[in-house]
């Protein structure tokens, strides 16, 4: 009953977002076009998205509103991420059982211009949020349920060390130089700190409630970690791996989640799931400075390289939110598989 | 290594249950079935189970009592009644002292468990009291607040009005199960009759999947609310000692019911406990059995005019 009530639903937001989609382009040339407005957007905005609901990656061109590709890859995808030089598409999948490692749990690496699955790393059990070292040579990836995280060659394919981080842990994060890995747990609060150089757990530091995702500022001085339950978003000084602050992100039903830093580290994205927003926060200022409504449930988001625009998963909406990040509106949403989860942008 | 089918009571030799920090706390979690802490051992040195070695890398602003270093010692009131609950509320209690002396010893500190007599416990000096005995309801709290101890009720719920407990001893108790007044409320809201529960092994939202798959891998049996009750107690006061300078007393009291305590139960939002009956703010399940499958589960939070919880997931 609930089911089918909200299959219309759907249906009838889909429609909407078409139509809305359509009025966009008309309206918006910019956007539409691909046109250089103000010289900085793109020429192309491919966006790759994973849908956890129906198993499948799609790629989208964010400029025409369109699905290019749809990839099936067989599990549930959620963590998805390009190589640094945009040419491997890396996607986590899970099956049904999240206690169990099985040959399906991986990481699946994708090549960006055949679409093609070319390899799969295995790094443990139930693999959701990863993330890759700037020199393109290493993964590392959350285990939820196993409260470790694994570092993987990607190369040789071979599992470096997997180490004991917080409980239930969720969101990972290289810095920008390469040397930390942090690692956030939501059951325990806490943020681990991996030393790349020997691979080893040198530093835990608490965070607020239930801690989702972390992303590093570009210089690599701060970084930001969302916590859902306090419906917050703690800044930290990722030099001495210390928390400076904690702002509190407006919306009562807010439940933080995904994070993305602006390329000039001025703004930090969050998308507040519940709610239905994406947060606009200044870290210097220590205030989220307004917010922007993009679909229901919005979940991972990222940033265009330009950091123009911002492309959000509505998880529920089934749909993605181009947001220009100028006007701070949504220019586009994008209809995709069933329940996206996360968003990776082009190079 | 421990059988999960039959697992230790909760520290039955006295003041040793030493799921603590350190060497004790490694060994007994090295003791449980599916701990992968052997596999980690050869990659992590030695920053698992002390405070974290780089100098400069501290918490940051806080000097709470596990960020320095500080056991907290919880007492769990034992009971003799006969009591359905008991062995799950015990499991529940020992899987969340687990879980908190890993977490304590991330940041340096440690969580000590000691099982008793309430009033023995309070004679030997401990930091807050757990207990939840249905044929036990007022004498814990009531023997916790005369020593100014913290009593986490797990099963009871708020007494009703007149019985037992003068303002000064409330002040001290905290009730994680709903009183009458909540359960009478939130029958009236369900759309048909069920059994209340606080908790239910097939709930899989909000993080409630992998918190039911980790109970179950540890004990092989399913999470039920005692169990979820007890391992709750023992979160909240270890989250406590992760944010306060001292957990204990009055300062832990006051905190249980300020805006800042706010904790995760794996239901998707934040749980408080009410400034005025102690009682804890959270959804609630009313389980009617299915003919085939799983029970249908109506989750119901009173204080929750717009279901904020209504588009989570996982």
């Amino acid at each position: 009953m609930t089911i089918a009530r909200n299959r219309r639903a759907t249906g009838l937001v889909r429609t909407a977002a078409l139509a809305l989609a359509l009025l966009a382009g008309a309206a918006r040339p910019g956007l539409a076009q691909g046109a250089t407005a103000g010289g900085v957007a793109p020429e192309r905005l491919v966006v790759y998205v994973s849908n956890e609901g129906s198993r499948t990656v799609d790629v989208v061109d964010a400029i025409a509103g369109r699905v290019l590709a749809t990839i099936p890859v067989g599990e549930r995808p959620r963590g998805i991420h390009l190589s640094p030089d945009g040419r491997r598409l890396f996607v986590a999948l899970s099956d049904e059982h999240p206690n169990v490692e099985s040959g399906r749990d991986a990481i699946a690496e994708i090549d960006v211009r055949t679409r093609r699955i070319v390899a799969r790393h295995r790094s443990g059990t139930d693999p959701e949020q990863f993330a890759i070292t700037p020199d393109g040579r290493r993964l590392y990836a959350a285990n939820e349920d196993a409260g470790t995280a694994s570092g993987v060659d990607l190369r040789t394919k071979r599992v470096l060390a997997t180490l004991i981080v917080g409980i239930e842990p969720e969101g990972v994060a290289v810095s920008p130089d390469g040397r930390w890995v942090y690692v956030t747990a939501e059951t325990s609060n806490t943020v681990s700190v991996i030393d790349t150089r020997g691979d080893s757990v040198v530093a835990n530091f608490l965070v607020d409630v239930r801690p989702r995702a972390v992303a590093f500022a570009p210089d690599g001085q701060r970084a930001y970690v969302t916590s859902e339950i306090s419906g917050t978003l703690t800044v930290v000084d990722a030099r001495a791996h210390r928390v400076l602050a904690s702002i509190p992100l407006g919306d009562e039903r807010g439940k933080p989640v995904g994070v993305a830093v602006s390329p000039d580290g001025r703004r930090v994205y969050v998308a507040n799931g519940a709610a239905g927003t994406v947060s606009i926060v200044d870290p210097d200022a220590e205030r989220e400075v307004g917010t922007i409504a993009v679909g229901r449930r919005p979940w991972g988001l990222a940033l265009s390289r330009d950091g123009r625009w911002l492309v959000v998963a509505n998880g529920l909406s089934h749909d993605i939110a181009v947001v220009d990040v100028r006007e701070a509106r949504v220019v586009r949403r994008i209809p995709v598989g069933r329940l996206p989860w996360g968003v990776a942008i082009g190079r | 290594m421990s059988d999960p089918m039959n697992p230790r009571p909760v520290s039955r030799r006295a003041a040793a249950c030493a799921i603590a920090a350190g060497a004790a706390g490694l060994a007994a979690a090295l003791a449980r079935p599916h701990s992968l802490l052997a596999l980690a051992a050869p990659h992590t040195g030695a920053p698992h189970t002390g405070a974290p070695h780089t100098g400069a890398a501290r918490v940051g602003a806080t000097s709470a009592d596990l960020t320095r270093g500080v056991t907290l010692r919880i007492g769990v009131a034992s009971s003799d009644g006969d009591d359905p609950g008991r062995r799950s509320r015990e499991r529940g209690i020992r899987m969340g002292a687990e879980e908190a002396s890993r977490a304590a010893a991330m940041l340096g500190g440690a969580i000590e468990l000691r099982e008793g007599r309430a009033s023995e416990l309070l004679a030997g000096g401990i930091d807050a009291l757990v207990g939840g005995s249905a044929g036990e309801c007022a004498s814990p709290g009531a023997l916790a607040a005369a020593a100014e101890v913290v009593y986490i009720d797990t099963a009871c719920g708020v007494p009703a009005a007149g019985a037992a407990g003068a303002a000064g001893a409330r002040r001290f108790v905290f009730h994680l199960a709903p009183g009458r007044a909540t359960r009478r409320l939130t029958m009236a809201r369900a759309t048909g009759p069920g059994t209340l529960e606080l908790w239910h092994p097939a709930l899989r939202r909000f993080g409630a999947a992998q918190l039911n798959a980790r109970y179950r891998a540890r004990f092989d049996a399913p999470m039920d609310s005692p169990a979820w009750a007890g391992w709750l107690a023992v979160k909240i006061l270890w989250e406590s000692a992760s944010r306060l300078d001292a957990a204990r007393g009055d300062t832990l009291a006051e905190w249980l019911v300020s805006p800042r305590a706010r904790f995760d139960g794996h239901k998707g939002r934040a749980l408080s406990f009410d400034d005025a009956t102690h009682e804890l703010r959270q959804p609630l399940y009313v389980v009617r059995a299915a003919t085939a499958g799983e029970p249908e589960i109506e989750e119901i939070a009173l204080d929750d005019a717009a279901d904020a919880g209504a588009e989570g997931a996982s």
